[in-house]
């Protein structure tokens, strides 16, 4: 048996005890310092794993969160299918299975190895899903209109992100959990409020897309729709159409994404084949797009530079640079600052408020950067859901 | 309040015409079938037919919200 008194005697020695004033075994004190002593080696022992508990227990609740939100983009996107095959074909199928394999599909990216030719190879990767995604949307809703079919496909976009989130979210989580890991866990809990936001954006965004209304991101297209406005309109690539018009002694070639159909275009196509095949001389490109702002920068600040001003994949953004550069075209961009969740969600009243100061902008970059005679070439990068021309 | 829960706020979605022939411009709540430079309405004003274009659809968020969004 464990001889206790002389282990008191040992600690009374140790805290300066033995001039007969030292720890005694009835002071509650004496306790209180003996159970301080000991949770020191409890939780060096065990605080990770109570930390791991902790974390666990939170990012639980974060991805209950996410579930729920994949659950009603799903439902949202069955039933709005639903309404528009009865709509179209008074026929009422049900969409779930359809629409599930959406949300499983998958893309993957050409081989980086040899960089060489891989934009081509990307932009064919790209087109091919286009196609086979607007296929497939036909076929689950035929005789639908193609408004409505863009709709579906950017509903079925959002649906399909908030399930990737989610289940790549779970993934770690579960692989947290088996292996206790604290690297794969802490990691997690870091990144989850601003996967939550982005979560949160997309659920709000399949609202926008399911009315057809202008998000954060149309704001390009809607200022060159405004200059488009009663003009004759061409075709300049799928999805994508451009108008002429004169200002100040200057050709003027507007091109947006044809409205008010929930798509970005293809102005990469549209800009080579005006530019380089049909040989348009163009003098100089302005280019309008939404772009992130930094936190503290205000939402629907209007700024300029020089660059083409395109995101997605980088397809476009290449045909563009490639085209400019062989012809020596100058880029110009005017960019209108949002945030991730403003650019995907209904356009809020700051950044329409940018409208006036955009196309002043715009107006004033023509006159300081060209002269009479020269042809300007001004597009309007965006999803121009919501937005005609 | 610490571990009051996040009040979820949803904006108020507008539309804003412009008679093309007045120049009268009115706000009203979004409706469905509204888009950005939809023409072919008449003016509650002037009375011209096919004269007002919807030139702006946005939502207007609570004062509240903006404020923290700043």
């Amino acid at each position: 048996m464990l001889d206790f008194s002389s282990a008191l005697s040992q600690l009374n020695g140790l805290f300066g005890g033995g001039g007969g004033e030292g720890l005694d075994p009835s002071s509650a004190w004496m306790w209180v310092s003996i159970i301080s002593i000991a949770i020191i080696p409890f939780f060096m022992i065990y605080a990770q794993k109570l930390q791991s508990r902790v974390i666990i227990g939170e990012i639980s609740k974060s991805l209950v969160k996410l579930k729920t939100m994949r659950e009603n983009a799903r439902k949202e996107a069955i039933d709005y299918v639903k309404i528009a095959i009865t709509r179209s074909s008074s026929k009422s199928i049900d969409p779930a299975v359809g629409v599930d394999r959406f949300l499983e599909y998958f893309t993957i990216m050409p081989v980086d190895l040899d960089p060489s030719g891989l934009v081509r190879k990307l932009d064919h990767i790209m087109r091919t899903r286009d196609d086979r995604v607007r296929t497939e949307i036909k076929k689950l809703c035929s005789g639908a209109e193609d408004k409505e079919i863009s709709k579906i496909e950017n509903i079925l976009e959002a649906a399909t992100a908030l399930n990737l989130i989610y289940k790549v979210v779970r993934h770690y989580y579960l692989m947290g959990k088996r292996t206790t890991s604290m690297f794969i866990l802490v990691q997690l809990q870091m990144v989850m409020p601003l996967l939550i936001e982005e979560a949160e954006a997309l659920q709000k965004a399949i609202g926008a897309f399911k009315h057809g209304q202008p998000i954060g991101d149309s704001i390009g297209p809607m200022v060159v729709g405004k200059m488009m406005f009663g003009k004759e309109k061409k075709l300049a690539a799928r999805e994508t159409v451009y108008s002429e018009e004169e200002y100040k002694g200057r050709k003027i070639y507007l091109l947006k994404a044809e409205g008010p159909s929930g798509t970005v275009g293809r102005p990469g196509e549209a800009i080579t084949r005006l530019v380089g095949d049909m040989g348009i001389n163009i003098d100089i490109v302005i280019m309008i797009d939404a772009a992130l702002k930094l936190e503290g920068e205000k939402t629907g600040d209007v700024a300029e530079g020089i660059g083409a001003a395109i995101g997605g994949i980088g397809v476009e953004k290449y045909q563009i640079e490639d085209v400019t550069a062989r012809f020596n075209i100058p880029i110009y961009a005017v960019i209108v600052k949002q945030s991730v969740q403003d650019a995907i969600t209904i356009m809020r009243k700051e950044i329409a408020d940018a409208f006036g100061r955009v196309t002043d902008t715009i107006y004033s970059v023509i006159e300081d950067r060209s002269s009479e005679g020269q042809s300007i070439m001004i597009i309007g990068v965006g999803n121009t859901i919501g937005v005609g021309q | 309040m610490l571990f009051r829960k996040k009040k979820e706020i949803v904006p108020e979605t507008y539309t804003e015409e412009t008679c093309q022939s007045c120049n009268e411009i009115t706000k009203r709540s979004y409706e469905e079938g509204d888009y950005v430079y939809r023409s072919g309405l008449q003016c509650k004003k002037c009375a011209s037919a096919n004269a007002v274009v919807i030139t702006a659809i946005y939502g207007e968020y609570p004062e509240e919200d903006k404020r923290a969004k700043v």
